[in-house]
């Protein structure tokens, strides 16, 4: 694939919710020479990206850039960590490498005791947070110095290539920031009607405050939303997932407009771009939110399927990636407007 | 001061039981040149010899080279991996973990499922092993099988790395540092026959040092080994075997021996002479090489002495380093105290 290492960069980049600059030097490069305008949104700290068409019509693009986090909850007098996530399963923790972000990056692992002193009875016990810590080899006194209360933790990066897959951390949702990316990049070496809005939107595995108060700002007058969905793995089967290797996923439900969504379909089908459909109320995505603000803003959702989502070892295919970039490079450049236009406050 | 280059080596190096081969070989290059021989016996044990002919008393050195990990058993229809757990391992800590396979050090991940799609009742029910899949990303049983081959090992892809205040994490540690600490120390003269039995099969119920010790059987034996720190959260200290920066945790009883009284006493008294600090194993879990060594032929007096180790059997087993030099310092000052 082009621009691997783009990807590399991007899900090895730590940006926890909240936290996410780190991650905005790394598009900033990407985009150098693509874009005409890169700013960040002074109320949520998402960072935009502005594409100029030739027409007056403007389209938001939004991908989330926060990761999924771990919060120190109290740091023990022998320097040991506790820790809470809401997010994390804490049955894929025990045994696993971490990064505490205080005063100081510090490593740590998730200690877990020694199989030869658990008891038959714990064994089919599943760990909880309230007995899960983290061992960074230091000791109180030190620990504190760089550590409080309150401070990130996040899986440790590694990227690893398995066949015609990608794996590492926080492909959920970096895989939308490196599709929107491209399909920036794309747009260069493309006549488009439409002006195009990137939103590389802070918080949404929180409250959506990136997505929500960045689009109150542009107001565009349609958005697409890019995000991740569940695979087809062990232990899901087609009821909750999609099969890795057959396309993006394009969602229908009442959080997106059926207009706009029908554009993107055919889209797909008038180029030869395979798809499937994940039917919902509503999308558990940035979409939800962003259809509600100000006067209402026409959504549509496009989701890229993972496997083992919100672990380090996320996993996606290759050419999902590349076919959801053609998507909605296509959907920009044949792009027509679904209402009545009306101009962004920028 | 300690070789991390070589502990880096050796703990990186693929040691599932039965599949030593690259432990045998990073210590074969490591000792070349310090001992007189070296072979490689039936069960995969590397034993090398040094002084051997010197009418003296002979003493052992013994680690095992083998690591916990798992097995191949055999590919599902999509192509993914059912595997058998070797040595004693927690299924708790296999989900979400990333390994390495075989031969090819085909990559690959143990499944989980996604929390967001767990029911109430999934969510506090543990994962077993054998109902758990390691996906390398091939679509088709026929894919997987030009990648990994039944019967192949598998072990856990960790990196070797520094931490906080001179500590490091990696995978096998035990026994590794022992495997580090015999190799440093074969590396000085001592005036009596020595036998490094570098062992195979010790996760699989000390099965390679069987046959080792019977070839060459020593007069003494001491074992080095990584052994279990439970010096951390929620464990009271009677209960935490050894603790991190107490220095060598020395065996006086676990679940396999009994070692001598009278080694043991010379062992510590050493450890006083030279202000080296030292340990007691607290709670007799564990069982080592030593008590198979100690059953041969005729019997054999034995020691065994450890680096304390956190979370071993783990992805993401951790030591301090101090403890390592004081358990590599005690073992060369008692040597030392046999010559004569």
């Amino acid at each position: 694939m082009e621009d691997r290492e783009l990807l590399e960069a991007l899900v090895t980049a730590i940006g926890p919710t909240g936290n996410e600059k780190s991650v905005y030097e790394i598009i900033k490069k990407a985009l150098d020479g693509f874009v005409d305008e890169i700013f960040v949104h002074q109320g949520s700290g998402s960072l935009i990206a502005f594409k100029r068409g030739n027409g007056v019509s403007s389209l938001l693009i939004e991908a989330h850039v926060d990761e999924v986090f771990m919060v120190v909850e109290d740091v023990l007098e022998n320097g040991f960590l506790r820790f809470y996530s809401h997010s994390i399963d804490p049955k894929i923790l025990p045994g696993l490498k971490v990064c505490v972000h205080g005063r100081k990056l510090l490593r740590g692992v998730i200690g877990v005791k020694p199989y030869h002193l658990v008891k038959p009875s714990e064994e089919n016990k599943a760990y909880t947070f309230d007995e899960l810590f983290v061992d960074c080899g230091m000791t109180g006194n030190k620990i504190r110095e760089f550590v409080s209360v309150g401070d990130y933790i996040t899986f440790e990066p590694g990227f690893v290539e398995l066949q015609d897959y990608f794996v590492s951390k926080v492909l959920d949702n970096r895989t939308g920031v490196f599709v929107l990316i491209e399909v920036l990049k794309a747009l260069k070496r493309i006549k488009h009607e439409v002006n195009v809005y990137a939103l590389f939107s802070t918080q949404e595995e929180f409250t959506s405050l990136g997505a929500i108060t960045s689009s109150f700002s542009i107001f565009p007058d349609a958005a697409l939303i890019l995000d991740t969905t569940f695979a087809i793995q062990h232990k899901v089967g087609e009821e909750d997932g999609f099969e890795c290797g057959k396309g993006p996923v394009i969602f229908v439900g009442a959080s997106i407009s059926r207009k706009l969504t029908q554009r993107l379909t055919s889209t797909g089908e008038r180029f030869g771009i395979p798809f499937s459909y994940e039917v919902g109320v509503l999308s558990s995505t940035d979409a939800d939110r962003i259809q509600l603000v100000r006067t209402g803003i026409p959504t549509a959702l496009v989701s890229i399927p993972i496997r083992y989502m919100h672990t380090p070892i996320e996993m996606v295919s290759e050419s999902d990636l590349e076919k959801t970039v053609q998507l909605i490079k296509l959907f920009v450049e044949h792009y027509e407007p679904v209402t009545k236009v009306q101009n962004g406050e920028y | 001061m300690a070789n991390i280059e070589l502990i880096k080596k050796l703990s990186k190096a693929f040691g599932v039981s039965s599949f030593e081969n690259e432990v045998i070989d990073i210590l074969r290059e490591e000792l070349k040149g310090y001992v007189d021989s070296i072979e490689v016996d039936e069960m995969q044990n590397l034993i090398a010899l040094k002084n051997f002919d010197s009418p003296k008393s002979k003493v052992m050195l013994n680690a095992h080279m083998d690591e916990v990990g798992l097995f191949v058993k055999n590919v599902t229809p999509s192509g993914f991996i059912k595997f058998v757990k070797v040595g004693g391992i927690d299924d708790r800590v296999l989900l979400g973990k990333r390994v390495i396979i075989g031969e090819k050090k085909v990559r690959g991940v143990i499944a989980t499922k996604p929390i967001h799609l767990q029911k109430e009742s999934e969510k506090d029910l543990v994962d077993k092993s054998w109902d758990m899949v390691i996906d390398i990303g091939a679509k088709t049983k026929e894919e997987a099988l030009k990648l990994v081959q039944v019967g192949e090992g598998i072990a856990f892809d960790t990196e070797f790395e520094e931490i906080g205040d001179g500590f490091f994490v990696g995978k096998a540690f035990d026994d590794r540092l022992g495997c580090a600490i015999i190799a440093e120390v074969l590396k000085e003269e001592f005036d009596f026959p020595l036998i490094a039995l570098f062992s195979s099969q010790e996760e699989t119920g000390l099965r390679g040092v069987t046959t080792g010790a019977f070839k060459y059987t020593a007069d003494i034996s001491i074992t080095i080994e990584g052994t279990v720190s439970s010096d951390f959260p929620d464990v009271s200290d009677f209960n935490k075997v050894s603790v991190i920066g107490d220095g060598p945790v020395i065996t006086v009883k676990d679940a396999s021996v009994i070692t001598d009284h009278g080694l043991r006493k010379r062992l510590i008294e050493t450890a006083e002479k030279f202000h080296i600090p030292y340990q007691y194993k607290r709670v007799a879990v564990g069982g080592t090489d030593s008590s198979k060594i100690q059953v041969t032929k005729e019997g054999v007096k034995v020691l065994v002495m450890a680096v304390p180790v956190r979370y071993i059997h783990s992805p993401v087993s951790l030591f301090y380093l101090d403890d390592y030099e004081n358990t590599k310092r005690l073992l060369v000052e008692f040597l030392h105290s046999l010559e004569g």
